[in-house]
């Protein structure tokens, strides 16, 4: 890469960093997460972690549950779920936890992913108490009325409508997923089909909290300014009597079966242009195949100067965007690239080139220039993703519930310090392969405008 | 121990809230500075606020300032666009740019340790951006296919008409990325010219926040902007006033949508400039009205009624006439009745149902209390800093905040109702499926829907 003869100047003042671009990464560790981790004896985890800069703190509640826990028929079913934890338990009214917490100045609010459904509120230090009360009364009792059901699955309708029915490329990853997947529920999106939110019965609402809600199957992750002996009693207090479930939380979901030769398909949506997506099947999240294929995505796609918009938006000029990420998450999902196609080119065209791309990491490998680059980019994000009291609960919870190991929340900076320009060519060759592909041509109904 | 649930915890006195101490400098070349302390995480903040934005484009080239902001990292000195992009990864750098209706705002964000070379980066893409034909003709064919992408983006043909209905051909009349004609027309010599003569130190101020001291921070920055020439363009003639009274032709306008899902909508006028005494008052009533989940207008179309995910108000601040909004994406058959129940709302608040002193009491503690959540990262400081400096208000604004909105009275949020928001001459406009909501939406006593296109 040629350099400019001021930056050059500059960085030679700086006369470490101007030598060896390459090893600045070994310098800065930053500062691990503190933390505790218990379990109480109805089996619910609690994890505890002290920050006095702000007085605030952020409660999540993460519950081993999403969309990849539908069964057949129910899709959307998890998430529909999530609004009903709003409408009210044994000791408060429909909607009274989001009047609450916003009387006391703070924020709440659930999402729910294919994997987990996270309700979290930040607020005031000293209203931890209070939180904590009104989690607890959720998780142990919900009031189910079928006025505020029908009405909440209106709302998720709307939504959906919002988020993917009224928008250019809404329906993207919906069809990136339908096309990969044949058994693993992996194939719906977690909104889900008008369909089955109609189908969805109260009955269905009742069975869910009684077979996911449960304590064993939630993580507590508390973060900011407060003691920890007393928060840990004070959940003890409030949660410590939530009963065990009556059975085990139910764990068979489908494996998805290899796949033996490339799939293709053209597919026509009410969009302004044509899109590409090159897709692959790829390892689960925590796999250690999965730390390389972070790096990829970043070499790929992170900035201009990154391999697929420098050569398909800036170089070729074949698109007007384009991406490339790895979908990294608890089951195995998919890495892939999209481009929406400059208009006067052909979805040919960005194929080909999007392809190229995935073949150059096989054969030529990258630079120890575009990994340095990647993990100074990683270095940046880990920090700044850390920096609020919710972030770091979430990096917490997120490592006790997917990876079922607290201690990556921190050992993964290290994991992608330690990656090599080797180990990112040959997760490359494992999973970038032809017979493992998907290729999608989603072409604008009526044609091109 | 026993566990109660049925009974809330009793808790403590909330406590006060202090912002970091905001430091002023002026360099020599005229340029304003402003360091903050900020000593969480090793990163460095830098926001450079330049006093111009989307209401400086000349008439006829509507998005000049964006495409300028947009050409800022694409090459300065030696270095061309892929080499900015590459120099900005070395640095773990975050950069955006941001053009807004009076100013535009450049945002580098880096570790501690790559302060100063950061700072740096940022001057000379500020200050001496390559602006080089090639780099000119595609930044603008990429911004031209955004505009025709953004004709099947409801809320952007939402905004781009609301303020157009909103303010004509007043400055403030379009979105910064301006329209496809006038993209169209524009040159790479125009966005040289329009930086020249907008982007001087006289006219910016530097927001720096992050794990130094206020004397560090001040080195930093004017080691690398010290040497900004200031060449003396010209200085911005201040915008045309507007007054907040007009009204507008049409009450309700259709931008058709053929088949859409739902009806993107909002409701309007011009009300009250962002220095306006009665601010706090503002908030809070609008806190009580739409500003937040559990305010009226969104448990009337969420909560009671399922017509929307979700719908709120606010004004649109600016340094002139700011518009008041009321904005929903609704099932397309409950168009009309929820511009019904959303006119019933503004109405209600101005005089039949005032905000009683209990929603009071929601409002201003779920405005105070929340308040030390602004403020948790370097950004959020240094953005918020920034803030002041565009609108010209005081360094103890923040601390005083608290206070002065506990200060609001039931009396004066139904002043500021009666004053600022009224559904008579609000413009009701909806990008929505034209054969499904017209007849409905002409049917509300609004007169005939005035349809125009996206």
């Amino acid at each position: 890469m040629p350099f400019s003869t001021r930056v050059a100047c500059f960085v030679l003042a700086a006369s470490v960093a101007a030598v060896s671009l390459t090893p600045v990464q070994a310098a800065v560790r930053p500062p691990k997460l503190p933390y505790q981790i218990t379990t109480l004896p109805n089996g619910l985890r609690v994890i505890l972690s002290e920050d006095h800069s702000t007085p605030i703190v952020n409660v999540q509640l993460w519950y081993h549950v999403g969309s990849k826990n539908e069964r057949p028929g129910r899709t959307g079913f998890a998430h529909l779920f999530e609004h009903m934890m709003f409408k009210g338990s044994k000791n408060m009214e429909p909607e009274a936890h989001t009047s609450i917490v916003s009387s006391i100045g703070g924020r709440a609010n659930a999402y729910t992913t294919e994997d987990t459904t996270v309700f979290w509120q930040t607020f005031p230090a000293h209203y931890l108490p209070m939180v904590l009360w009104m989690e607890a009364d959720r998780m142990a009792t919900l009031r189910v009325e079928d006025e505020s059901f029908r009405r909440e699955r209106e709302v998720v309708k709307e939504e959906r409508r919002m988020r993917v029915e009224n928008q250019p490329y809404g329906r993207l990853q919906e069809i990136i997923l339908d096309h990969s997947f044949t058994v693993h529920p992996y194939k719906h999106p977690t909104i889900g089909s008008m369909a089955d939110l109609e189908a969805a019965s109260i009955e269905d609402v009742r069975e869910f909290h009684r077979t996911f809600y449960v304590p064993e199957n939630a993580t507590l992750t508390i973060v900011g300014d407060f003691e920890p002996a007393q928060a840990l009693q004070m959940v003890t207090q409030y949660f410590g009597r939530v009963p065990k479930a009556a059975r085990p939380v139910p764990r068979d979901i489908p494996r998805e079966p290899p796949m033996t030769q490339e799939r293709r398909a053209v597919v026509e949506e009410a969009w302004p242009l044509p899109a590409v997506v090159v897709a692959y099947h790829i390892t689960y999240d925590g796999h250690p195949d999965s730390y390389p294929l972070h790096i990829t995505a970043k070499i790929l796609s992170d900035g201009q100067s990154a391999r697929i918009p420098r050569e398909l938006i800036y170089n070729k000029r074949l698109a007007l965007s384009a991406f490339g990420s790895g979908n990294l998450i608890e089951d195995p999902n998919l890495f892939y690239a999209v481009a929406i196609v400059q208009p006067g080119k052909t979805v040919k065209e960005a194929e080909a080139a999007l392809i190229a791309e995935f073949e150059k990491l096989k054969t030529e490998g990258v630079t120890e220039q575009e990994l340095q680059r990647a993990q100074n980019q990683f270095a940046r994000d880990y920090m700044l993703s850390r920096e609020t009291n919710e972030e770091k609960a979430m990096h917490l919870a997120h490592a006790a519930v997917i990876h079922n190991d607290i201690t990556t929340a921190d050992g993964e900076f290290d994991i992608f310090m330690n990656t090599k320009v080797s180990d990112v060519q040959r997760v490359a060759r494992t999973y970038f392969n032809a017979s493992n592909r998907i290729v999608l041509h989603i072409m604008p109904k009526g044609g091109t405008r | 121990m026993r566990a109660d649930r049925s009974r809330l915890p009793r808790i403590g006195p909330d406590p006060a809230f202090a912002f970091p101490e905001i430091v002023r400098h002026t360099l020599g070349n005229g340029l304003q500075v402003r360091t903050v302390e900020h000593t969480t995480v090793p990163v460095v903040t830098f926001v450079l606020l330049v006093d111009g934005g989307a209401a400086g484009d000349p008439r006829g080239r509507e998005g000049l300032a964006a495409i300028t902001a947009d050409m800022v990292d694409e090459g300065t000195g030696g270095l061309t666009a892929i080499d900015v992009s590459d120099a900005l990864a070395r640095l773990g750098a975050v950069y955006d740019a941001d053009v807004g209706a009076d100013a535009t705002t450049f945002m580098l964000m880096t570790l501690s340790r790559f302060a100063a070379r950061g700072a740096t980066l940022l001057a000379d893409l500020v200050t001496r951006p390559a602006l080089t034909e090639p780099d000119f003709s595609r930044v603008r064919q990429l911004r031209l296919d955004r505009l025709k992408q953004m004709k099947d983006l409801a809320p952007a043909v939402a905004e781009r008409t609301f303020l157009r209905l909103m303010y004509g051909d007043h400055p403030y009349g379009h979105l910064a990325i301006g329209t496809a004609d006038a993209v169209g027309a524009t040159s790479r010599d125009e966005v040289e010219a329009f930086h020249r003569r907008t982007f001087r130190p006289r006219a910016a101020t530097l927001v720096v926040a992050g794990a130094h001291t206020h004397a560090e921070l001040l080195d930093i920055a004017d080691r690398a902007f010290g040497a900004w020439p200031d060449e003396g363009g010209e200085t911005p003639l201040p915008h045309a006033p507007i007054g907040n009274g007009a009204r507008p032709g049409a009450r309700i306008v259709i931008v058709p949508r053929e088949g859409a899902a739902q009806s993107e909508m909002r409701i309007g006028h011009l009300a009250v400039a962002r220095n306006t005494p009665s601010y706090h008052a503002l908030l809070v009533m609008n806190a009580v009205l739409g500003g937040q989940f559990v305010s009226r207008v969104n448990m009337k179309l969420r909560e009671e009624k399922g017509y929307t995910y979700g719908a709120r108000t606010g004004f649109d601040w600016r340094r002139g006439i700011a518009p008041f909004y009321l904005q929903a994406s609704v099932h397309t058959a409950a168009t009309a009745d929820a511009v019904r129940d959303s006119l019933a709302e503004l109405d209600a608040i101005r005089g039949s149902r005032p905000a009683s002193s209990e929603e009071l009491e929601l409002a201003k503690a779920s405005l105070t209390r929340g308040y030390p959540r602004n403020f948790e990262t370097a950004q959020q400081v240094a953005r918020s800093v920034a803030q002041l400096a565009l609108y010209g208000l005081p360094d103890t604004y923040f601390e005083e905040f608290v206070p002065t909105v506990h200060a609001v009275t039931v009396d004066e949020v139904s002043r500021v109702a009666q004053q600022y928001i009224d559904p008579a001459r609000a413009t009701t406009l909806v990008v929505g499926d034209h054969a499904a909501v017209s007849d409905p939406l002409g049917a509300l006593g609004l007169g005939l829907p005035q349809v125009v296109p996206p």
